[in-house]
């Protein structure tokens, strides 16, 4: 992670911004994929900030999600300065046992800390995102403070040899396995991909809105279908991943780095035969599955998705009739 | 004198064009077709395009994969690229059918094709309608290249590849080395 610590011109604000903004999404990722590797509600440890007994996995995922708000704070602020926001991510690991998990979350809070606090601003230049900066980074401060009460609780416990979900031995073999996961990458991308647009068109809030309502419900999607591939067997799969002797899983491509569609005509066109390939991966899923529980819950999805295509066919229209609309 | 012409069937032959094999596995399925139309997108991000009629197979399979890789063959493979361009994947296993040799590739799921002198892995990220063809656009992962295809100004060495072009209408060609210039513009 590159530092920036003097902040004197707008170029400088950018380029720290941009480079918490790749690290914001890229973690908000990497933590996701953790909780969905670590089962569910075994791993209890007592929170120092909730002042309560939580599940480490839904925890986990709550964190993961406040990296997802920093990411939309980011962005909008890079926006207004007249910048380009970035999305390139980092190498993302998944360790074999929970607790190595937790120690990397850890240390990536640890890190992005560092980089936000010991940014220097020159006094009454851009103190809206010194402000806010130093916000995210007390958010990052107790998320630190969370992991490091998980690690300890597992160490007492002695449940610190405890393992993620194994991937399914014979995966590649099971048809609806597979289409799960080509869904699963698909409800992340366009989580992501959502979430960039809200980024784009912020000044417009109501499009904004109902693009963040999208990127929303693939995030749940995308959550459901995580439990869904443990019943089947499987654990979410981190794309483009290498498993090196001792099972370590790392990724130096695990998102995309470029969303396309610049404009509001060329972004909403894009979302569009992204959505379809969803519905049609849906609809392919469906009959392959005999369990009536997924099943339906496999359906509410489906249903939603068209739902979301109906919207972004007339969001499209819609826009098209206006002139001047960019 | 120009001759000009209002019967459109065939405004797209200003080949020749080099030819790729491009195609992609999802789950067990893995399809592969030849394409002439194709173009690098941007540098940085670095981005490939690849056009693909909505009727074949590789459509299907690179819309699912979300992936894909573009392999560009030399003049020695003609036949592979006449037998991937016209045999249709709905039909017949074409793999298997036209001895297509396929290895790992470095980063993403799909293979690459073993007789390739240069291949691409691209992540799918965005796929546009023009026409009767989809533009499938991919971010480029990774580069293959065969030892020594390139000239240290990275330009192909035409004395080692002869590239594969294609000239509409079932015809191949190919470059000529002797024909090579570096020219600057004063």
């Amino acid at each position: 992670m590159q530092k920036i610590e003097k902040i004197q011109t707008k170029d400088n604000a950018i380029q720290l911004l941009n480079t918490a903004l790749e690290h914001e999404w890229a973690v908000s990722f990497e933590y996701i994929i953790h909780a969905y590797s670590t089962p569910k509600a075994k791993l209890f440890y007592y929170d120092p900030i909730l002042k309560t007994t939580m599940d480490a996995r839904a925890q986990t995922i709550q964190i993961g999600i406040d990296e997802m708000y920093h990411s939309l704070q980011l962005g909008i602020i890079i926006k207004q300065l007249g910048g380009t926001p970035s999305f390139k991510s980092d190498e993302l690991f998944r360790f074999p046992k929970v607790i190595d998990n937790f120690y990397r979350d850890k240390k990536t809070e640890d890190l992005v800390t560092h980089l936000y606090q010991t940014a220097e601003f020159e006094d009454g230049v851009f103190p809206k995102i010194q402000n806010m900066i130093l916000n995210i980074s007390y958010d990052e401060v107790r998320h630190a403070e969370q992991f490091t009460a998980m690690i300890c609780s597992m160490k007492n416990e002695g449940s610190e040899d405890t393992l993620c979900f194994p991937s399914y031995p014979d995966a590649s073999n099971r048809e609806d396995v597979q289409i799960l996961h080509q869904i699963m990458r698909l409800e992340n991308e366009l989580l992501h991909r959502y979430l960039k647009y809200v980024i784009d068109f912020s000044e417009h809030q109501d499009l904004c809105q109902r693009l963040y309502k999208n990127s929303i419900n693939h995030m749940r999607h995308w959550d459901k279908n995580a439990g869904i591939l443990i019943k089947l067997g499987d654990v979410i799969q981190i794309e483009n991943a290498e498993k090196d002797v001792n099972g370590v899983e790392k990724s130096t491509n695990p998102m995309p780095s470029f969303y396309p569609g610049e404009d509001r005509i060329s972004a909403l066109e894009t979302l569009i035969p992204t959505e379809n390939d969803l519905i049609l991966l849906y609809e392919k899923l469906i009959p392959k599955i005999s369990n009536k529980d997924i099943t339906e819950q496999l359906n509410r999805h489906l249903a939603l998705k068209r739902e979301h295509l109906f919207t972004q066919e007339w969001l499209l229209k819609n826009a098209k009739k206006i002139k001047g609309l960019t | 004198m120009k001759k000009i012409t209002t019967n459109l069937d065939n405004f797209q032959y200003f080949y020749p064009y080099t030819v790729n094999i491009v195609g992609a596995q999802s789950g067990e399925q893995i399809n592969y077709m030849a394409c002439a139309w194709h173009s690098a997108l941007s540098f940085d991000p670095p981005l490939f395009g690849v056009l693909i009629s909505k009727k074949r197979l590789t459509h299907q399979i690179i819309s699912q994969a979300r992936e894909f890789t573009v392999n560009f063959i030399g003049f020695d493979q003609v036949k592979l690229s006449a037998q991937m361009g016209r045999i249709s994947g709905h039909d017949k296993d074409k793999i298997k059918e036209c001895q297509v040799e396929l290895a790992p590739a470095k980063i993403i799921r799909s293979p690459i094709l073993a007789q390739a002198y240069v291949c691409l892995e691209n992540r799918l990220i965005d796929v546009r309608p023009y026409g009767d063809h989809d533009l499938f656009v991919g971010e480029v992962l990774a580069v293959h290249e065969d030892e020594g295809c390139f000239d240290l100004n990275g330009a192909l060495d035409a004395a080692k590849i002869q590239p594969l072009l294609y000239l509409g209408s079932d015809l191949y060609i190919t470059i000529a080395p002797e024909s090579l210039k570096h020219v600057l513009p004063d």
